[in-house]
C-alpha cells in the first residue's frame, strides 16, 4: 500500500467542486489530489481545510509525520501553499465550539482565519470582531518570510526523511525575500510566478471559477494533469 | 569553531559568551531584546548558509509573544504588556485568550522546533536548543509533537524550572549537556 498525502487549503479540499459544498467527503476525494492518487494507485490522505493558512499547513505536515505516518509504507507528499493573509486559531478545549470540515486527521478545534472571509463561519462572535482588525495585524511582508521559512524547513525535513514531495502554490505567488533563495526549485513549481498558481493557471486556461474563487471538476482535472507532468519529471510517477 | 547564540533578552543578558570561552570557541551574539519564537526560527534559518565550523545555541523564548505589524510598525505583542508606541494595539487585549491558546502555541512552537531540528541535521549543522523562560504545554493534543523532538539536542522543553531563567550556573550546565550529549 502507498499513500499520496495532500496538504492545503480549500483548493486541496475540493471546495465547490460539486457546485454545492464548501467542504464534503466527496469533494476531498475527487479533487486534483484524488485524481492523481487514483491515476497512480495511491491511497489518499487529504489533510486540508477551507481557509487553512500556511502556518496550518506546516503544522499539519509535522502532525502527520509525528502522529500518523507509517514509515514502512511508501509516501508521496503534495504540498499546496496558500494565501499569506491567513492565521490559525483554535477554539478552547473547554468550549463547545468546533469548526467542522471534511478532511483526514481533522482537528475540529482548529479555526482557519482569513482576512476578509465570511464572518458567519465563526461560532464565537469575537472572531467576527477580530476580522475587522485583521488588516492591522496580519502583515503580508512578515507572512511571506514565514511562508518561505516553513517551505524551506519542510523541504529540508522531507529530504532528510527521504520522502518524495512536490510543492505548489494555489492562491498566490510567494514573493522573493531573503529566505527564498534557499528553496529547492526542482520540487516547488515556480513559487514566485503568479501564472503558475492554481488560481491563475486555470483561469488563464479559461476554466470557470465559482463566485468564491474555486474550480469545478474540469479545473481540478486540468490541474492534476499539470501536476502529473511535474511528478513525472521528478520520476515520482510513470 | 564559532558559537552562535540566538535568543531573547535573557540570553542577551546571560553572558553566554562565557560558554564560548569554556569551549574555546569564537562567539557571535545574535540574541535580541523583545523577540518572539517565530522570529528566532527565521533568524536561525537565515544563518544556515554559514554552516562551516559553527555551533548554534538556540534559546527559545516565551510562547506568549506574537510578532505583530500594527500600522506598519512591528511589535512583539504580549498579554501582560500595555506600553506600546501606538496605544491602539491595546485594542487586541480583549482577544488575548484567542491569540494565546497554550495548546495551539505549543503545537506551532514544537512544529517549528521539529522542522528546524530536521533542517539543521540535514545540513550537518551542530546545535543545541533550550528554553529561556517558558516551557511547552504538555497535553494530549501536544504530546506527540513534543515527544518527537530530539532531546539530545533540546534540554527538557516541558519543564519551566529547566529554563535558563530558573537555573544557576547556566554556562557550566550547558557545557555539561553539550559534552554529555556528545555534540562536539
Amino acid at each position: 500500500m502507498k499513500y499520496l498525502v495532500a496538504f492545503g487549503c480549500s483548493h486541496t479540499n475540493g471546495s465547490m467542486l460539486d457546485g454545492v459544498s464548501g467542504s464534503s467527503y466527496e469533494n476531498t476525494r475527487n479533487g486534483f489530489a484524488g485524481i492523481l492518487a487514483q491515476q497512480h494507485g495511491y491511497e489518499l490522505y487529504n489533510i486540508s481545510k477551507p481557509g487553512g493558512s500556511n502556518q496550518y499547513i506546516h503544522r499539519c505536515i509535522v502532525e502527520y509525520i509525528t502522529h500518523y505516518m507509517d514509515t514502512k509504507l511508501e509516501q508521496l507528499f503534495l504540498i499546496n501553499w496558500t494565501s499569506r493573509s491567513r492565521l490559525e486559531f483554535r477554539y478552547p478545549e473547554s468550549s463547545a465550539h468546533i469548526h467542522d470540515t471534511a478532511g483526514d486527521f481533522n482537528d475540529k478545534k482548529s479555526v482557519p482565519f482569513t482576512v476578509g472571509s465570511n464572518a458567519k463561519l465563526f461560532k464565537d462572535p469575537r472572531y467576527k470582531q477580530l476580522q475587522n482588525l485583521s488588516p492591522y495585524y496580519i502583515n503580508p511582508a512578515i507572512e511571506s518570510l514565514n511562508w518561505a521559512a516553513w517551505a524551506f524547513t519542510i523541504q529540508q525535513m522531507l529530504e532528510k526523511l527521504n520522502i518524495p514531495y512536490l510543492m505548489t502554490n494555489t492562491c498566490e505567488a510567494l514573493p522573493q525575500n531573503k529566505i527564498t533563495p534557499k528553496l529547492n526549485l526542482n520540487n516547488y513549481i515556480k513559487p514566485h510566478d503568479t501564472g503558475s498558481t492554481m488560481l491563475k493557471y486555470l483561469t488563464n486556461k479559461g476554466y470557470a471559477i465559482t463566485p468564491c474563487y474555486h474550480f469545478r471538476q474540469d479545473g481540478h482535472q486540468a490541474w492534476a494533469e499539470k501536476l502529473n507532468g511535474h511528478l513525472k519529471d521528478l520520476n515520482y510517477v510513470r | 569553531m564559532k558559537l552562535v547564540s540566538f535568543g531573547d533578552d535573557i540570553v542577551a543578558q546571560g553572558s553566554v559568551e562565557k560558554l564560548a570561552k569554556l569551549l574555546g570557541f569564537d562567539f557571535e551574539d545574535k540574541s535580541s531584546f523583545d523577540i518572539c519564537n517565530q522570529q528566532i526560527f527565521r533568524q536561525v534559518i537565515e544563518y544556515t548558509d554559514n554552516s562551516e565550523d559553527v555551533f548554534l545555541l538556540i534559546g527559545w523564548t516565551h510562547k506568549q509573544k506574537l510578532e505583530i505589524n500594527w500600522k506598519n510598525e512591528t511589535y512583539t505583542y504580549k498579554p501582560d504588556t500595555v506600553e506600546y508606541l501606538d496605544n491602539g494595539l491595546n485594542t487586541l487585549h480583549r482577544y488575548d485568550d484567542i491569540f494565546f491558546d497554550d495548546i495551539l502555541l505549543t503545537q506551532h512552537w514544537a512544529s517549528n522546533a521539529f522542522t528546524l531540528q530536521q533542517t539543521l541535521s540535514n545540513l550537518n549543522i551542530n546545535y543545541y536548543m533550550y528554553n529561556t523562560q517558558d516551557c511547552m504545554y504538555y497535553h494530549s493534543k501536544t504530546k506527540n509533537y513534543i515527544d518527537s523532538l530530539c532531546k539530545r539536542h533540546y534540554h527538557n522543553p516541558v519543564n519551566l524550572r529547566s529554563s535558563m531563567k530558573y537555573m544557576k550556573n547556566w554556562n557550566d550546565f550547558l557545557l555539561g549537556k553539550i559534552q554529555a550529549g556528545g555534540l562536539l
